[in-house]
């Protein structure tokens, strides 16, 4: 289902009072909102409290969130604002830089990455269990992954790591290239 | 055709981790592609490796369900009668009253029933609206009303009709429409401004 409209689906569900579409929409969005108030350095009980402020915000404004075309980008410039607000109300030494050079909108690059990374976390969750738990054991070692550690750990023979790999990550390539991703427009790729 | 390394990595690249097969990496070993795909690997390492928000965090956001809107049985906007507005009005304040103006009244007729509002400020940007509900003569039965908001059409605050046709409802200043419960029916008197 295209992105768009999978959120108008849940956002409906949220006017309509369900529970269950607000518990999908805070799963959906709730890595995003914290990794941009990490991004920006502020202290854990700020980026806990930024995050209750930006749902706070979105279930206040469910009918205006209904009509935007992209969710992610109202949830990233709601958390930028949040993080300005919070990090100056607990006298952060918060300057303004790159990230704060304007107060009402995140930078380009900030605005993009995190979308970017959004589009990521989404379309791994749509990937079959085998493949999430495959990349995870894959990328999440940072010494470099053991695949005879991973062959056990999954159950999978050796050999067939590789097979998979390339198969789970051409699906996950084919369905970012389908949504539109794209590399960053300078040379350097974001973290 | 020689291939420079940086073009045989790609082919690598694109043959080994995405699956395509040789031929195809060769044509798609452009620095288009390249970026794409390393773009892919560095940003599964990005979201793999994030932190997540603790659990305690993501249920204090989960508990927000509480304010999401509720709708009313009663509420069917697909049999209501839109009420007209008849009169709109400031009486004059009462002597030694500060404030400028006395309340607002407004008269609204749906066909069958005339709804009486007064309207009072009640500071804070808070209002207070005392309803009353006519039927020339007839058993009023009215039971319920709401303040709704005309863009989510969900309700703000609920409250009674009593067997007289009276009720009271306050709340924040803003733009409201009025759905009563009568006979059966809704009435719903338009959007207004108050306060």
């Amino acid at each position: 289902m295209d992105p768009t409209a999978r959120d108008r689906e849940i956002l409906d569900a949220c006017l309509k009072g369900e529970a269950g579409g607000w518990d999908r929409f805070v799963r959906q969005y709730t890595r995003l909102v914290y990794s941009v108030a990490i991004r920006y350095r502020l202290p854990a009980e700020d980026a806990d409290d930024v995050h209750q402020a930006v749902f706070l915000a979105a279930v206040s404004h469910l009918k205006e969130l209904r009509e935007v075309s992209r969710v992610a980008a109202w949830l990233i410039t709601t958390t930028h604002r949040e993080c300005w607000r919070i990090g100056r109300k607990r006298q952060r030494n918060l300057s303004v830089t790159e990230d704060f050079a304007d107060l009402d909108e995140p930078s380009q690059s900030t605005a993009e990455t995190a979308e970017r990374l959004q589009a990521m976390r989404e379309e791994m969750s749509f990937l079959s269990e085998k493949c999430r738990e495959l990349i995870h054991a894959l990328y999440s070692d940072g010494a470099g992954p053991s695949y005879r550690n991973i062959a056990a750990r999954l159950g999978i023979t050796v050999g067939s790591i590789g097979p998979s790999r390339m198969r789970c990550l051409s699906q996950l390539t084919e369905a970012l290239r389908a949504r539109g991703f794209e590399a960053p427009s300078d040379e350097k790729h974001e973290k | 055709m020689t291939h420079q390394p940086d073009q045989r990595r790609t082919e690598a690249l694109l043959r080994f981790v995405v699956g395509m097969d040789g031929s195809t990496a060769a044509n798609f070993a452009t620095g288009n592609e390249i970026r794409f795909v390393e773009t892919v690997l560095a940003d599964i390492d990005v979201v793999v490796r994030e932190q997540s928000p603790p659990e305690s965090v993501i249920a204090r956001a989960l508990a927000l369900a509480s304010a999401l809107p509720r709708p009313i049985p009663w509420l069917d906007r697909t049999r209501a009668v839109i009420a007209s507005l008849v009169i709109d009005a400031r009486m004059p304040a009462l002597a030694g009253v500060r404030s400028g103006a006395g309340p607002r009244t407004l008269t609204f007729d749906s066909g069958g029933y005339k709804i009486d509002l007064e309207v009072d400020d009640i500071g804070d940007d808070g209002f207070e609206v005392h309803g009353q509900v006519h039927a020339d003569g007839r058993e009023i039965n009215a039971t319920a009303v709401a303040l709704v908001s005309p863009e989510s059409f969900m309700p703000t605050k609920q409250g009674v009709v009593d067997s007289r046709g009276y009720f009271t409802l306050s709340a924040h200043r803003g733009l409201y429409e009025i759905a009563i419960s009568i006979g059966g029916g809704l009435v719903i008197l338009p959007a207004t401004q108050f306060s």
